[in-house]
C-alpha cells in the first residue's frame, strides 16, 4: 500500500522519469548503433539513423511538456511516449541482430564466388588463379576442383589427372596440396581475409586439355 | 481374437515386403539376365589391320583376335567375326548389328555416351610411320611442314598438329601406308602400337618402313571392348575376364604379334603399352 502510494507520488511528477526514459532512449540508441557498426554496417547508415532517432526522442519532449501545461488536454505519460522509441528499436535490432549471429554461424557458400583466370582449356603444365572475395570472412575454406574433358571426341584424360594447389593469401602460404579433381581440399585461412586466391597446377598424360570448374567451396569455422 | 488379428497384420506385412523384394529383385536380375553373349558372338573388328586383326589367304590373326578368342574360351561363346571400318563402330553396336567391338578401339567420352566400353587392354600413344630410309622426323619439332596421312574419324585425325603441316585423311590405315610407301606423304600418323603392326607386315616389302621411337602428338589412347549400352551383368563378365588376360596372357601375346613394338623399346614397352589391371575399373562403363 505504502509502495503504490510512492509509485503514485513519484508518476505525478514527470520529471524524474522523464530524464529516466531520455537517458533509457540515448543507451538504446547509441548501443544498437554501435553493434550495428561493429557488424559491418555503413557508417553513413548508421549515423543518419541514429541520428533520426535522436531527433525524434528529443521531439518528444516539448510535445509532453506543451499538451500538459494548457490544461484543455491531458497531459500525457512521459515514459510512455519516451520508451516507444528504444521499444521499436529493440524490437527490430535485437531479431536482426539474433539473425546476424545465426547465419555468422553458419558456413559461406563461395561456390558461384571464385573465378578462374585464365579461362578456356586448362592444359598440362599450365598454372590457374581461383579468387573470390566474401564480407564474411571465416578460418576455413573446403573447396572442391572438378575437371572435365575440354574436347570429349578425345581420349579420356581426367583419370590420370592431379591438381596441386597453393594458398597464395591467408595464413599458411605455399602449402601445396596435391589431389584428383573431385577431391574436397581444406585450407587454413586465418582471421578476417576477405580476399582468397589459389594456385592451380595440373598434371597430366601429355597434351591433355580439361574443362576446370569450381565444384564447390564454403568457408567455415 | 486380438493375437489372430495382429498375426494377421503381420503375415500382410511380411507378404507386402516380400513382394517388393522381389519386384526390386527382379528389376536387377532382368538387366544381368539380358545378355549378348549366347554360345555364338558377333564381333565387329576392322578386317585389314595388321598385328591386330588381318584376315588374310582365311588365316585370322592379330592381338585384338587373340583378346576375342580369350573372351570366347572363358566366357565360352564362339567369337564370329565381321567387318567394321572405323567411322562405323558405335552404328553397329547402337543398332546391335554387332555384339561386340574389338577393333583398336580408343575409349573417348564421348562414344561413352554411346557405347559402354571395357577396357583399357593396351595403352598407347600416338607416332609417325616412315620409310625406313627416312630421317626428316627425329623430334616433335620436325612435324611443321610436313605432309602426314590420317585415317578419318579416328582420334588422331583430331589432334592439333604444327603449323604449315598438310593434313591427308584416308578411309583406313593401309591406305595411307600405300601413300607412304609410294612417296606421296612423308608420314602416317595414328596409334603407335598400330603402326607397328604395319612394320612387321612390311618388312620385306621393296619399301621396308618404320615408327619414329620416342616422337608422339596427342594424347595417350586406351583400347577398350565396346559393347551396345544395357548389359551391365556381361560388362562386369568381360572386365572380370580382361583382369585375368592382362595378368596372364597380355604380355606372350604382345611378343607373338607386334614383335616390332618389342624391338623399338626393349625392356619399356610394358612400361608404354601395358595398363595397370587397376585401370579397368576406372575407364570402363562398370566396376567388378
Amino acid at each position: 500500500m505504502r509502495a503504490a502510494t510512492y509509485v503514485r507520488r513519484h508518476l505525478a511528477d514527470n520529471t524524474k522519469l522523464l530524464a529516466l526514459t531520455f537517458l533509457a532512449n540515448l543507451i538504446v540508441i547509441f548501443g544498437t548503433g554501435t553493434v550495428w557498426y561493429a557488424e559491418g554496417g555503413d557508417i553513413t547508415l548508421v549515423g543518419g539513423v541514429v541520428g533520426a532517432l535522436l531527433l525524434l526522442g528529443g521531439a518528444m519532449l516539448p510535445l509532453i511538456r506543451g499538451r500538459g501545461q494548457d490544461g484543455v488536454e491531458k497531459p500525457l505519460w512521459p515514459p510512455l511516449m519516451l520508451l516507444v522509441v528504444p521499444v521499436a528499436v529493440l524490437a527490430v535490432a535485437l531479431p536482426a541482430w539474433i539473425v546476424t549471429e545465426v547465419r555468422a554461424a553458419r558456413p559461406v557458400d563461395l561456390t558461384h564466388e571464385f573465378e578462374l583466370e585464365p579461362s578456356g582449356p586448362f592444359e598440362q603444365g599450365m598454372t590457374v588463379t581461383a579468387s573470390a572475395h566474401t564480407d564474411r570472412p571465416k578460418p576455413r575454406l573446403f573447396i572442391t576442383f572438378a575437371a572435365s574433358e575440354y574436347d570429349p571426341a578425345t581420349p579420356v584424360c581426367v583419370p590420370s589427372s592431379r591438381l596441386s594447389v597453393t594458398l597464395r593469401s591467408g595464413a599458411k602460404r605455399d602449402s601445396a596440396q596435391s589431389v584428383r579433381p573431385g577431391q574436397e581440399l581444406t585450407f587454413d585461412l586465418g582471421r578476417n581475409h576477405k580476399d582468397i586466391s589459389l594456385a592451380v597446377r595440373m598434371t597430366a598424360e601429355p597434351n591433355c586439355a580439361l574443362d576446370l570448374t569450381v565444384d564447390s567451396a564454403r568457408v567455415d569455422d | 481374437m486380438a493375437q489372430t488379428h495382429t498375426t494377421r497384420a503381420g503375415l500382410a506385412l511380411a507378404a507386402a515386403v516380400a513382394l517388393v523384394a522381389a519386384s526390386g529383385c527382379s528389376g536387377d536380375d532382368k538387366d544381368d539376365a539380358k545378355t549378348i553373349l549366347p554360345k555364338t558372338v558377333h564381333i565387329a573388328t576392322a578386317f585389314d589391320q595388321p598385328g591386330f586383326n588381318l584376315f588374310a589367304h582365311h588365316h585370322n590373326r592379330g592381338f585384338d583376335m587373340d583378346i576375342a578368342f580369350y573372351l570366347g574360351e572363358e566366357l565360352h561363346f564362339t567369337p564370329k567375326f565381321q567387318d567394321v571400318t572405323h567411322a562405323e563402330r558405335e552404328r553397329e553396336l547402337q543398332e546391335e548389328s554387332a555384339d561386340m567391338v574389338i577393333s583398336t578401339y580408343s575409349i573417348t567420352p564421348e562414344r561413352k555416351k554411346k557405347i559402354d566400353f571395357v577396357g583399357p587392354y593396351l595403352m598407347t600413344s600416338q607416332g609417325f610411320l616412315v620409310r625406313k630410309d627416312y630421317d626428316g622426323i627425329k623430334k616433335e619439332k620436325d612435324i611443321g611442314g610436313k605432309t602426314l596421312c590420317t585415317v578419318e574419324g579416328t582420334t588422331p585425325s583430331r589432334v592439333k598438329m604444327p603449323r604449315h603441316t598438310v593434313m591427308n585423311e584416308a578411309p583406313d590405315t593401309s591406305t595411307c601406308v600405300s601413300k607412304l610407301q609410294q612417296g606421296s606423304v612423308d608420314a602416317v600418323f595414328s596409334d603407335e602400337a598400330l603402326l607397328h603392326g604395319y612394320v612387321e607386315q612390311r618388312k620385306n616389302s621393296k619399301v621396308p618402313l618404320k615408327v619414329v621411337p620416342n616422337v608422339s602428338m596427342g594424347l595417350i589412347n586406351r583400347y577398350g571392348v565396346g559393347i551396345p549400352k544395357g548389359y551391365p551383368g556381361d560388362c562386369r563378365r568381360i572386365l572380370n575376364t580382361l583382369r585375368k588376360y592382362l595378368v596372364k596372357e597380355w604380355s606372350s601375346d604382345i611378343k607373338a604379334q607386334l614383335p616390332s613394338l618389342l624391338e623399338t623399346y626393349p625392356g619399356d614397352w610394358e612400361n608404354r603399352f601395358k595398363p595397370d589391371p587397376k585401370d579397368l575399373n576406372t575407364y570402363s562403363s562398370c566396376r567388378a
